[in-house]
């Protein structure tokens, strides 16, 4: 099933391999994955309208809201958030480099968070290919849950602003406004242990990540990431993240913790 | 030890002039319990004393106006204790030491009556208000709830269940609940998490529940579609809800046999389970919550538990990562 499938490989060709025996042998055979989603522009043969124009709101605010999953074109920031780079341009204190490198050799692996059960990072949810996370927009809320483990994210759209003592947390704390159609979303109050990639791209406590969420169209959400944590780079990055609409389908019930057999596999040198 | 009680005797005995209760509160394994706190009330004034235990589980109580009083300890996880009559005199010392038995509750909200009703006592009362209600004229259910309290006394605590099932709740409390789900990290279950506290963001076509707990998030669909045939069992079932009046109906269906019923009674259950939520909120302040839990093949008739919870709007949902540092399940005992 598609829920089940972890990242927490470095080998990018495993991984495309994964992801290509998963779209090919199961959406039709989970359970819940055929309720017409109402609301959705359809064509005159009944399938869902994506490039329709992107719903609005009631107040005239784009209307983000669907379940979402990362494009294919995503899979290379996927394992390498920072695979536009050319590696001696690549903003990275040396530090960081060198843990990057000694995660790449998978010495690591059974550290890495997601082989735990533990939460992935906010650039693996935004760019991931096949764990979908579901976006809900209220007027003062946007919450995200996230198929996998059964995260959530609350974005708060009431004025408050980001906390200078925030808790520590996985998936940090979240305030957003709108500039325009783009939803503009900042988190902070990270704990510092999650990895940003596959490769491991390390980030610490004083995290700040920006998300530039704009729909695009119907079925199309462009989210541009910026990574700003001085610990960690020596300046904030960027990186631009396609998602598309699932139509006609939901989350499913995914619980790491039950049967889990990855960590044991796991072998560091 | 022993040098701390000398220590205490000979203090209060030159030292003050009222009463004085001490001793040491632990386990029944004889550990010593830190921070469990230890209250007296005078019983002629109805004055209150208070104290919290030591690191190394000890408390004093000094200065009392000599009389009569009652003395109750409470720890979270833990049961309570309460002792009645005890009288002292001024310039005297009475030494109680105090077992706590274990409440048998994991140290998660929602996990028993005590924990919840330890975590009610500090806090203020709901704001009043008319029910809220959403742009089509239905209630609108969203707030932080915090957990909740039991509905009006007299109803069942607990299911009629087939002997199988009996056995087995018999067994998992015998076992200390060693083998509860959440003690693994897995999910509580929508029976043992309803009702029990948590985020509710209502939309025109859904109920979004989180909770602080180990899976942490419910959906219930309100669009009007159907339950989905052939439903592969899940730890949260499927969830649809629709309108009867002011009454928000929950009909869950397509659950796993993982989960337990609810932690207290440690009650078992089969695929066939099937339950209903009526959710009211009858005013800006509260939630009231009528289930109807339904499995023949674990309970001879239906069984039905009612719970209010309290709107705190002051409250918001925390990130619970069941699986970081979970260290319950290994102290756990079988007994």
């Amino acid at each position: 099933m598609r829920s089940t499938w972890l990242l927490n490989r470095v080998d990018v060709l495993k991984l495309v391999g994964i992801s290509i025996l998963l779209a090919v042998g199961f959406p039709t055979t989970a359970q819940w994955l055929n309720v017409p989603t109402k609301g959705i522009p359809r064509t005159k043969d009944g399938k869902p309208d994506l490039s329709a124009p992107a719903p609005q709101k009631p107040d005239g605010k784009p209307d983000l809201s669907g379940v979402w999953e990362g494009d294919r074109q995503n899979l290379k920031y996927l394992a390498n958030l920072a695979a536009d780079f050319k590696p001696d341009d690549f903003p990275i204190q040396p530090w960081a480099e060198a843990l990057t490198k000694e995660r790449m050799t998978g010495a690591d692996e059974s550290e890495r968070p997601t082989a735990n059960c533990l939460p992935y990072s906010i650039p693996v949810a935004d760019a991931n290919t096949n764990s979908p996370l579901k976006i809900i927009q209220e007027p003062d809320l946007v919450m995200i849950l996230h198929e996998f483990l059964g995260l959530f994210r609350q974005i708060f759209l009431d004025g408050r602003t980001l906390s200078k003592d925030p808790n520590p947390t996985w998936m940090g704390y979240s305030v957003g406004r709108w500039d325009g159609d783009t939803l503009v979303v900042d988190t902070t109050g990270f704990n510092g242990k999650t990895w940003l990639d596959g490769n491991g791209h390390p980030a610490t406590d004083v995290l700040h990540i920006t998300e530039r969420f704009r729909r695009r169209d119907f079925g199309h959400l462009d989210v541009q990431l910026t990574i700003d944590d001085p610990k960690a780079y020596t300046k904030p990055w960027s990186v631009d993240l396609a998602m598309h609409l699932l139509p006609d389908t939901d989350l499913l019930e995914y619980v790491c913790n039950e049967n889990e057999k990855d960590v044991k596999h796991m072998v560091g040198k | 030890m022993r040098l701390t009680v000398l220590f205490v005797l000979t203090s209060a005995a030159f030292a003050q002039s009222g009463a004085t209760i001490t001793g040491k509160v632990s386990d029944v394994f004889s550990e010593a319990i830190s921070g469990a706190s230890i209250q007296v009330k005078n019983a002629a004034t109805g004055e209150e004393y208070k104290a919290t235990t030591t690191g190394a589980g000890e408390y004093i109580l000094d200065k009392l106006p000599p009389g009569t009083y009652e003395l109750s300890a409470t720890m979270i996880t833990m049961k309570r204790y309460v002792r009645q009559d005890i009288a002292v005199q001024a310039e005297k010392i009475l030494r109680l030491d105090i077992t706590l038995e274990d409440g048998g509750q994991l140290g998660t909200v929602g996990d028993g009556d005590r924990f919840t009703a330890a975590l009610r006592q500090n806090k203020p009362a709901p704001p009043s208000g008319p029910t809220p209600r959403m742009q089509d004229g239905k209630p609108d259910l969203s707030g932080f709830w915090s957990p909740a309290q039991r509905g009006p006394s007299g109803q069942p605590r607990k299911p009629e269940a087939l002997v199988w099932a009996e056995g087995v709740a018999k067994e998992r409390i015998q076992n200390n609940r060693r083998d509860s789900p959440q003690a693994q990290c897995l999910p509580a279950g929508v029976t043992t998490s309803a009702g029990l506290g948590g985020k509710f963001v209502q939309t025109p076509t859904l109920l979004v529940m989180l909770y602080d707990n180990a899976i942490n998030t419910r959906q219930v669909f309100l669009d009007g579609h159907a339950h989905p045939k052939d439903l592969e069992p899940t730890w949260l079932g499927h969830s649809i809800g629709h309108w009867a009046g002011d009454t928000l109906v929950v009909d869950s269906i397509g659950f796993n046999d993982k989960t337990w019923l609810d932690f207290d009674t440690a009650y078992p259950h089969t695929e066939m389970l099937h339950v209903v939520e009526r959710y009211r909120r009858p005013d800006l302040g509260h939630l009231e919550l009528e289930m109807t839990i339904e499995d023949p093949g674990a309970l001879q008739k239906p069984w039905t538990v009612m719970r209010v919870s309290n709107l705190d709007p002051k409250d918001e949902i925390m990130e619970h990562i069941c699986t970081e540092n979970n260290k319950y399940a290994e102290h756990l005992v079988v007994k």
